[in-house]
């Protein structure tokens, strides 16, 4: 998946994982931060939990909760995280 | 006069398996295995009043349906070899019910003395499924139901998505219809993750989490305990159990937490740690914080036993509340990622560093209890008066003592009231004096109140 694929994909997660609090509208009115639009603990759960199942990608988990406030630092973390992915 | 009968709930061609049990079940199972004959205090009981009263035949049908819908329900857990655990659904059987008949106006009581039959016994898991039925039937129709399950079937989140579940078959909906509409994780689903690479190495890294926050966290919390001869001279000590119930606090959790950007869960266990610094002469403060691990909508519906530990180790909680709430909201967030992993391994990991002298003192535990679809407020009328006209109608009362838990100096449940949030504390009188547990309850009240003040104020 080459890094626009991958970005649009953790997106569609995000809003996702915010069950229904979250738009697309709304995060790119926010240059998307997802701190910006409320995104809750549980939502940064959920999307991790999405991101590892879905991605097939093991974020570091001892990465803190602000490097999960952009959809671009997720990326980032995705595409760090992607040397141990699962096969 | 009561008549006693049983009855059959008979099923068959349910969904079954076998596989290794969840990590869930697995610390559940070794506890209540150790406990022997005192493990039917972690039975869960449920005394349940029908209004209107049901024919017993609609009532058994109800928990036939309820039983296809989880798998939990009729789970039995088999000991494989030295360190296994083998989860069997079946998927035909049958459930005795006990049915017990008696005049109306005395079926409270004879509610209560049939939940003790049932719940005041062991489980035995390899052999019988983990749920137990009782009915209470007045002239021909069931006015109380009374169930009792181990907690190998379902942890308190669980059982009140089973208790949600059967008031919906009560209104008409199937177990087919219920899981299209809301899938629910069974524990042979969860197990097949946690055994896959994902989940060992989840595992794995939950367990390094844990020995290192543990090896770095403080040796003692509490540097001047309040009796600590008590732990030699008087080992039957009981622990004195306290509530406290806050309007004020429920007001002003929320108001804080959106204030400050952070969920109200993190000020509460962040205003928890700096009072406990404050009071306790330790700068670093370590909890042993239950997690529900129900983050995706899936896990959420499930009724099994999935709730684990999280450490949560915050540094410098004395020095500043406001700083101690922010760093609350990341350290958790790292804590609850830890949350899932295989206890037995752990607790070998940790019985290690503790033979070395290297763990830090983790006797203090916090519960926040709450369903956030449940709030104070949904079922009466929000407070008009100020926070600090709202303190006066706080209330403390000592409800119970328990017996002494092992590695448990203090352990604090979140809980929500109608109205109302409530703290409830149990502590070891070695550690604390109900003094001192006062202190700490109203200490954690007035930090919030002060803190929702002082921002309206500003």
């Amino acid at each position: 998946m080459d890094s626009s694929a991958l970005r649009s994909k953790i997106l569609d997660l995000a809003i996702a994982a915010g069950d229904g609090s979250v738009t697309a509208d709304e995060l790119a009115a926010t240059g998307y931060s997802l701190r910006d639009v409320g995104y809750t603990s549980l939502s940064y759960m959920r999307l991790i939990d999405s991101i590892e199942n879905e991605v097939g990608v093991y974020l570091d988990p001892e990465a803190a909760i602000e490097h999960y406030e952009t959809i671009d630092s997720v990326t980032a973390l995705v595409v760090a995280g992607g040397a141990v992915a699962d096969a | 006069m009561t008549t006693v009968e049983e009855r059959t709930i008979r099923l068959d061609s349910a969904r079954a398996g076998t596989g290794p049990a969840t990590w869930g079940q697995r610390a559940i199972w070794g506890v209540v295995t150790r406990l022997g004959d005192d493990a039917p205090r972690y039975n869960l009981r449920l005394d349940l009043p029908l209004t209107p009263p049901r024919p017993a035949s609609r009532v058994l049908a109800d928990l036939t349906e309820l039983l296809r819908m989880h798998d939990s329900l009729r789970t039995r857990l088999l000991p494989h070899g030295e360190d296994g655990l083998e989860q069997v659904v079946d998927g035909t059987g049958e459930l005795p019910a006990r049915v017990r008949t008696c005049a109306a106006a005395e079926a409270p009581a004879v509610g209560e003395a049939l939940m003790e039959e049932l719940a005041g016994r062991p489980f035995d898991h390899a052999r019988e499924w983990p749920f137990r039925v009782g009915l209470v039937e007045c002239e021909g129709l069931v006015h109380r139901l009374v169930l009792a399950a181990s907690h190998t079937a379902m942890d308190l989140w669980g059982e009140g998505r089973m208790l949600r579940d059967l008031e919906l078959i009560e209104a008409g909906e199937s177990a087919e219809s219920l899981l299209a509409a809301r899938p629910a994780l069974q524990p042979l689903q969860a197990a097949a993750v946690q055994s896959s690479p994902l989940g060992r190495r989840r595992d794995e890294a939950a367990r390094q989490h844990w020995c290192e926050r543990l090896t770095a966290g403080p040796r003692r919390i509490f540097l001047d305990p309040a009796a600590p001869e008590l732990a030699a001279t008087d080992p039957g000590r009981l622990f004195p159990n306290a509530l406290l119930r806050s309007p004020a606090l429920a007001v002003a959790v929320e108001r804080v937490a959106a204030e400050l950007g952070v969920s109200d869960a993190a000020v509460l266990l962040g205003a928890a740690s700096h009072q406990l610094a404050r009071m306790s002469g330790s700068s670093d403060v370590l909890f042993q914080v239950v997690v529900s691990n129900r983050f995706q909508p899936a896990a959420s519906e499930s009724v099994s036993t999935m709730a684990q530990e999280a450490v949560f180790l915050l540094r410098d909680a004395d020095k500043d509340f406001e700083d101690a709430v922010r760093r609350t909201r990341s350290v958790s967030f790292t804590a609850f990622r830890h949350a899932g992993y295989d206890k037995w391994a752990l607790d070998r990991e940790v019985a290690r560093l503790v033979e070395r002298g290297e763990a830090a003192d983790h006797s203090c535990w916090w519960n926040d209890t709450r369903d956030p679809g449940i709030g104070p407020f949904d079922t009466v009328e929000r407070p008009r008066s100020a926070l600090g006209e709202l303190t006066g109608r706080t209330e403390l009362s000592w409800p119970t003592e328990f017996l002494p838990r092992a590695n448990v100096s203090v352990a604090v449940d979140v809980l929500t009231a109608p109205g109302a949030l409530e703290l409830c504390m149990t502590a070891d009188p070695a550690v604390l004096t109900r003094d001192g547990m006062e202190r700490f309850l109203r200490g954690v009240e007035g930090l919030i109140v002060a803190e929702a003040v002082a921002r309206e104020d500003a």
